[in-house]
């Protein structure tokens, strides 16, 4: 992929140069505080009462010194980490799709060091934009109809406003409430494909997560005509997958921790959407995918 | 469940009786009002007072003839239904003629109104028959891997017998539906128009 602008190698070549000077320092600094320290306590260093390294009026200069030197040199690791930062948020920007970076998703390899070359593959792959697609449009139904059941149960005067509007759409609007009932079909389904992808990588976890998926479903079937036993099936589903989206977060933030921060850094417009509606982090947001 | 005489303005269901219990002349008007008392669609609670009155599906929409041998016969009219729940009542009426001709349908679903995201089910017995399938496969992948990913290998097993008993549970639901299934289309059929949506798709 070709990247516009500074070159993220040439320059952490640079700092590793800057770094190893820096160590030159350290020795030079180390070597004026023992002078300081032998001149202050000759006993200390088993020199004679009265043998001088350094004149009487140049220690306290030394010293000074010293502390000059550890701070330029404080100050200069700390540039030269800035200048690594502005490396890896050069590497992002240039790294991330037009589209993808609208939508807060960055292509970047599994250790978010490097940069692969782009294939065509990696512009536009139907299966898993459709996996993506049936997995957010049904978290989003679901969460729709959950809020509604709620709603129903807690709040029912808002519950019968939304109703009468809801039965005031035009015909289309009762297909579109048919539609729902495709929804556990269409997700079975990416469980299946997923639970593919699991055994061929021999991905344990996953093989765990997605056949566990695939028996609920199974279980919520037989038990949906008694209502109450699809219902608790249905809820098992919903723990089930939002225990293994629990576990999958923390160990993203375990393993990147300051991806929270750069990712707001690079997509700020992005904090007043996630902050009015927190399940959208999962869907467009730093813990996507 | 009584009917009203007062007309009322939503959902409700207009009784012009023509006909007594015995058979006699006796026209009157009744009125119910339907209100939603179940997690099911308001057409289903509608047919909690319709079903008894054995409803049929006449040439106008939302109009029904009827004949209770407790309460008479006449028609029954729809006033003040959205239309989602006036074409939902339509469609149950029929239904309700077709499991008086093959018999109640096993294994019968909620007609949930709200929830259907949440729980997987299909009227559709063949549905069930392709996922048993697919989730077979699965299985039988799972137990054919398992010898060669070494520590791994209790894992494939268990999943593959695992989901292998789902299939058997999928083909069972399957095997139980499809009779009723396929004579209901027959039965719908001979109707003639289009089937309906509880007999169609998933």
């Amino acid at each position: 992929m070709t990247k516009i602008g500074l070159s993220p190698e040439t320059v952490r070549g640079h700092a590793t140069s800057i770094e190893n000077q820096l160590g030159l320092l350290d020795h030079a600094q180390q070597s004026l505080q023992t002078a300081g320290l032998m001149s202050a306590n000759p006993l200390n260093y088993l020199l004679s009462p009265g043998a001088l390294v350094l004149s009487p009026w140049s220690i306290t200069q030394t010293s000074m010194a010293n502390v000059e030197i550890a701070l330029a040199r404080a100050s200069a690791r700390e540039l030269v980490q800035k200048l690594l930062y502005e490396v890896g948020a050069q590497e992002f920007a240039s790294s991330a799709l037009d589209g993808s970076y609208e939508t807060g998703y960055a292509w970047r390899t599994d250790d978010a060091k490097k940069i692969p070359d782009l294939e065509p593959g990696d512009l536009f792959n139907p299966l898993n934009f459709a996996k993506n697609l049936v997995d957010n449009v049904s978290t989003l139904y679901g969460l729709g109809e959950t809020a509604l059941l709620a709603a129903k149960r807690w709040a029912e005067p808002v519950f019968n406003d939304f109703k009468a509007w809801w039965k005031a759409l035009p015909p289309w609007a009762g297909k579109l409430s048919k539609f729902g009932k495709a929804i556990p079909i269409l997700g079975s389904a990416v469980s299946l494909i997923d639970l593919g992808i699991a055994i061929s990588e021999g991905d344990v976890p996953g093989i765990i997560q997605h056949g566990g998926s695939i028996v609920i479903d199974i279980v919520t079937a037989a038990l949906a005509p008694t209502l109450v036993g699809g219902l608790i099936g249905a809820g098992v589903g919903i723990l089930w997958d939002a225990g293994w989206e629990i576990a999958d977060d923390v160990q993203v933030m375990i393993e990147n921790p300051t991806a929270m921060y750069e990712y707001y850094q690079e997509v700020p417009w992005m904090a007043p959407i996630h902050a009015l509606a927190p399940i959208t982090v999962e869907i467009w947001g730093p813990l996507a995918g | 469940m009584p009917a009203d005489t007062a007309p009322v303005s939503d959902n409700t269901i207009r009784l012009s009786q023509e006909l007594d219990a015995a058979g006699r002349p006796a026209p009157a008007e009744f009125f119910y009002q339907v209100h939603h008392t179940t997690a099911n669609t308001l057409g289903s609670d509608a047919m909690i007072f319709l079903a008894p009155l054995n409803p049929r599906e006449t040439a106008t929409p939302g109009v029904f003839t009827y004949t209770d041998p407790q309460r008479g016969s006449g028609t029954a009219r729809l006033e003040g239904f959205s239309l989602i729940d006036a074409q939902r009542i339509q469609e149950l009426v029929r239904m309700q003629a077709i499991e008086a001709a093959v018999g109640p349908e096993p294994l019968k679903n909620p007609d949930l109104e709200l929830g259907n995201a949440l729980v997987l089910r299909s009227n559709n017995p063949w549905f069930f028959l392709v996922f048993g399938l697919i989730v077979l496969g699965f299985a039988i992948w799972l137990l054919s891997a398992a010898a060669g990913v070494g520590d791994k290998g209790a894992v494939y097993t268990t999943m593959g017998i695992i989901l292998g008993a789902g299939s058997i549970v999928l083909f069972v639901i399957a095997a139980i539906r499809a009779p009723w299934w396929r004579k209901a289309r027959a039965e719908a059929r001979k109707d003639g128009g289009p089937l309906p949506p509880d007999l169609t798709g998933l």
